[in-house]
């Protein structure tokens, strides 16, 4: 019966987030039929796929690099984003996000790798968005667009299929081959680590993540009701310890760690509440054991 | 003059306790919305410097996705194909002295033009932009609509 509490009290936010990542998707991938990719979206989502609605932040800057100009309005919508949102972005609207969300809904055992290696993602930004592209120009194999795992499962793949349907395997063009073998990786080690795209490369992920450390929108920790049992550290699937550092660059805001009542999502401007979470922290540490380390 | 030392000292006072990621204030960890008072465990207010990052990251944004939308424009050459009159070779040899003969034929020309932003991104998602060596870019026709 100690599990109780937490079944019952499941967090109401968190329990819509797979709704909310599907309404998205539905606007992502342009149900309508519009091509606005003069505008550019704030999820990580090839341009290049068929349905796309929106063009990717990542794939214009790359490209803006290539051509040696600065991309106004891709940064500028980053920072308007980010800044309001932060990594709620991620966890709640990014379609390549949702793709992982659900391959990991088959269960395995799951790594949990030390949050410094969430800075490989602003290798990846500095890389092969900005400094790949600047110097080496778009036709690199290391260009953000030949390696997206996102456009091989988004663009590359249905290209194909189109390809195969009109003419056969024959009239198959086949994607560059680092893209299709990092998609591969990318897919088997859903199956080891929670969102590891996310977790591990995504350069749009690094810069939502630095703009969670002063979003509007935000997490808070309400000290005098933290007990410091660690519950929330545990519950976490993508390494945060929301305990120490709620504001994590890692964090998605899947929002799980507010079924603590002592974590809580709000506005820097609000008023900070008890926690919005159900489960009073004394319930869950009785739940989940001694604190860990 | 002695007020100086002492203004100087209240602004520092100012920007120590306004920083972004504050340890000394907060209970909660660098960059949490709220801080807490160590003594009471109280929450307390809003850091502002962390608000006021987060609303010069908006307003930032804003401005340059305005600029950006609305103003910015970049020259970029494209190559068009234009009509001109030439004169036509003689027929048989012999030539028309009551109007002279042309012909019309296509030729090929790079101009500069201005294209907006919005214009660039969304040629660019379908790789129709290229950078030529002297550093100018080249609006070509767009051969795919994949970049890669």
């Amino acid at each position: 019966m100690a599990k109780a509490p937490l079944r019952r009290f499941p967090s109401k936010a968190s329990r819509w987030r797979p709704w909310v990542q599907a309404a998205f998707l539905a606007v992502w991938l342009g149900p309508f039929g519009l091509r606005m990719l003069n505008i550019c979206g704030p999820v990580y989502h090839c341009y290049a796929c068929p349905l796309a609605t929106f063009g990717c932040p990542m794939g214009t800057m790359a490209q803006f690099s290539a051509m040696h100009l600065f991309p106004f309005a891709a940064v500028g919508t980053l920072l308007v984003v980010g800044g309001l949102f932060g990594g709620f972005v991620c966890g709640w609207a990014c379609p390549f996000g949702f793709f992982q969300d659900l391959l990991a809904k088959i269960p395995t055992r799951k790594l949990r790798l030390p949050p410094w290696t969430g800075h490989f993602r602003y290798v990846v930004l500095l890389a092969t968005v900005i400094a790949i592209p600047f110097f080496f120009g778009k036709d690199s194999p290391l260009f953000i667009c030949s390696i997206c795992p996102a456009g091989a499962t988004e663009a590359s793949i249905p290209a194909m299929v189109r390809q195969a349907t009109a003419g056969g395997w024959s009239a198959i063009v086949w994607p560059n081959a680092i893209k299709l073998t990092l998609l591969g990786l990318l897919i088997a080690a859903v199956f080891v680590k929670t969102r590891p795209w996310c977790t591990l490369l995504c350069p749009l992920g690094a810069i939502f993540g630095t703009c969670s450390r002063f979003a509007v929108v935000t997490m808070k920790v309400d000290k005098a009701a933290c007990t410091s049992c660690g519950a929330c550290d545990r519950m976490c699937r993508y390494g945060v310890r929301p305990q120490k550092d709620v504001n994590h660059p890692l964090c998605i805001r899947c929002l799980e760690c507010t079924r603590c009542g002592a974590i809580s999502a709000g506005t820097i401007f609000g008023k900070p509440s008890a926690g919005a979470g159900d489960a009073p922290p004394e319930t869950l540490a009785d739940e989940q054991g001694s604190p860990a380390d | 003059m002695g007020s100086i030392p002492i203004h100087l000292r209240q602004f520092l006072t100012f920007v120590w306790r306004c920083r972004l990621g504050s340890r000394a204030t907060a209970g909660n960890h660098p960059g949490d919305a709220m801080t807490e008072s160590r003594s009471t465990g109280s929450s307390s207010r809003v850091p502002i410097g962390r608000a006021a990052a987060a609303v010069v990251a908006v307003l930032g944004g804003v401005a340059l996705l305005v600029y950006g939308a609305a103003f910015h424009v970049e020259t970029v050459v494209i190559e068009r194909e234009k009509q001109v009159q030439v004169e036509a070779p003689p027929e048989n040899g012999i030539p028309s002295f009551l109007e002279p003969a042309t012909d019309t034929i296509t030729i090929k020309e790079f101009v500069d033009v201005d294209r907006s932003e919005p214009y660039l991104m969304r040629v660019a998602a379908l790789g129709g932009l290229d950078l030529l060596p002297s550093g100018r870019i080249i609006e070509s026709e767009v051969a795919s609509a994949c970049p890669t």
